[in-house]
C-alpha cells in the first residue's frame, strides 16, 4: 500500500472530522483515555480507509479498554468490517487449520498519526485481499 | 449450493443453555455452581473487572450446537459511561463462506434503507439468554437462507 495515497486518505479523513493536528489529537485521546475521542479516532480510522479503497463498507468497532470497570481505553482498537451489498465480512482472517479459529476482526493500536498510517495501512490491505479473493471464486 | 435448515424448538434451546452451562463448569473446574446461581451473581457483579461474564460463551456455543458447527464471532459488551448496560453486540461470520450471518438490513418508508451488522440484547436473567439465543438463530437462519 502506496504510503503517500494512505497519508491523503487520513489527510482528507481528518478534513471532514474538523481535526487540525491529528497526531496532537490520537495522543491526547489516548493520554486522556478520552472515551468521546477514541470513538473519533475510530471513526476517522474506518472513513480513511474507505477513502483509500474508493468504496463504502458497514463497520463495527471496539474500543478496547485495560480496565474494565472504569472503561479506559488503552489505545487499541477492533474493527470489522462488512460489504454492504454482499454481507462478506472483509476483516476475516482465515485459520488455515481451523476455519473457527478465523479472526473476523482487525486488531490495532492507533496511539499516534503513525499508528493511525499502520492501522489503515493494515485494514485496507486485508480489505483488499479479501475482496480480491472474493472476486477470484 | 445447499441452503441449510435449522430446526430448533424452545425446549430445545433451553435443554441445551443446560448443557453448555454443565460444559463450562467442568472447563473451569467449578462444579455445583448452578446457571441460576450465577446469574443472581452476574447481577450484582457484573461490572467487576475480576468477575467472570461467561454469558458470551455460553450462548455462541448454545448457537453453534444447534447449529451444528462452528462459528466465528465477535461479542461486545456495550457500554456507556455509567459503565456495562448488560447489552451484548453479537457480529457472527459463516467461517466456510465468510459471510456475515448477522447482517440484517431493513427500509423504511420503502426508500431508507438500515443496514446492520450485529444482533443484539440485553441479559438480565435466564429468559434473556433464552431470547438472545433465538434471535440470533432465527437471523443465522434467515442469511443462511439467503445464501
Amino acid at each position: 500500500m502506496d504510503r503517500e495515497k494512505v497519508l491523503q486518505a487520513l489527510k482528507a479523513a481528518q478534513a471532514e472530522y474538523n481535526i487540525e493536528d491529528l497526531d496532537r489529537f490520537i495522543k491526547q485521546a489516548w493520554e486522556e483515555a478520552d472515551i468521546i475521542d477514541a470513538q473519533i479516532v475510530a471513526e476517522l480510522t474506518e472513513r480513511a480507509v474507505e477513502i483509500l479503497l474508493d468504496q463504502d463498507f458497514l463497520w463495527a468497532h471496539i474500543i478496547e479498554s485495560e480496565d474494565c470497570e472504569e472503561w479506559i481505553p488503552d489505545g487499541w482498537y477492533s474493527f470489522i468490517a462488512v460489504h454492504p451489498e454482499t454481507g462478506q465480512c472483509l476483516t476475516f482472517l482465515k485459520d488455515p487449520v481451523y476455519s473457527w479459529e478465523s479472526r473476523i476482526s482487525f486488531s490495532a493500536r492507533i496511539r499516534s498519526a503513525d499508528d493511525a498510517v499502520d492501522a489503515v495501512t493494515g485494514l485496507a490491505e486485508l480489505i483488499e485481499q479479501n475482496l480480491k479473493s472474493r472476486a477470484v471464486e | 449450493m445447499q441452503v441449510e435448515r435449522l430446526t430448533y424448538t424452545d425446549e430445545q434451546i433451553r435443554q441445551t443453555i443446560e448443557k453448555v452451562w454443565q460444559e463450562l463448569l467442568q472447563e473451569a473446574d467449578a462444579e455445583n455452581y448452578s446457571l441460576e446461581e450465577y446469574l443472581e451473581d452476574y447481577r450484582k457483579y457484573w461490572d467487576e473487572p475480576d468477575f467472570p461474564n461467561d454469558i458470551p460463551e455460553l450462548i455462541m456455543r448454545t448457537v453453534e450446537k444447534i447449529v451444528g458447527r462452528p462459528l466465528s464471532w465477535y461479542c461486545e459488551l456495550v457500554r456507556d459511561p455509567a459503565g456495562f448496560t448488560g447489552e451484548y453486540s453479537f457480529v457472527v461470520v459463516d467461517p466456510k463462506t465468510q459471510k456475515c450471518l448477522t447482517y440484517r438490513e431493513y427500509t423504511s418508508d420503502g426508500v431508507n434503507v438500515h443496514r446492520f451488522i450485529h444482533v443484539a440484547g440485553t441479559v438480565v436473567n435466564y429468559e434473556d439468554i433464552v431470547r438472545l439465543v433465538t434471535k440470533l438463530l432465527n437471523q443465522i437462519q434467515s442469511a443462511l437462507a439467503d445464501t
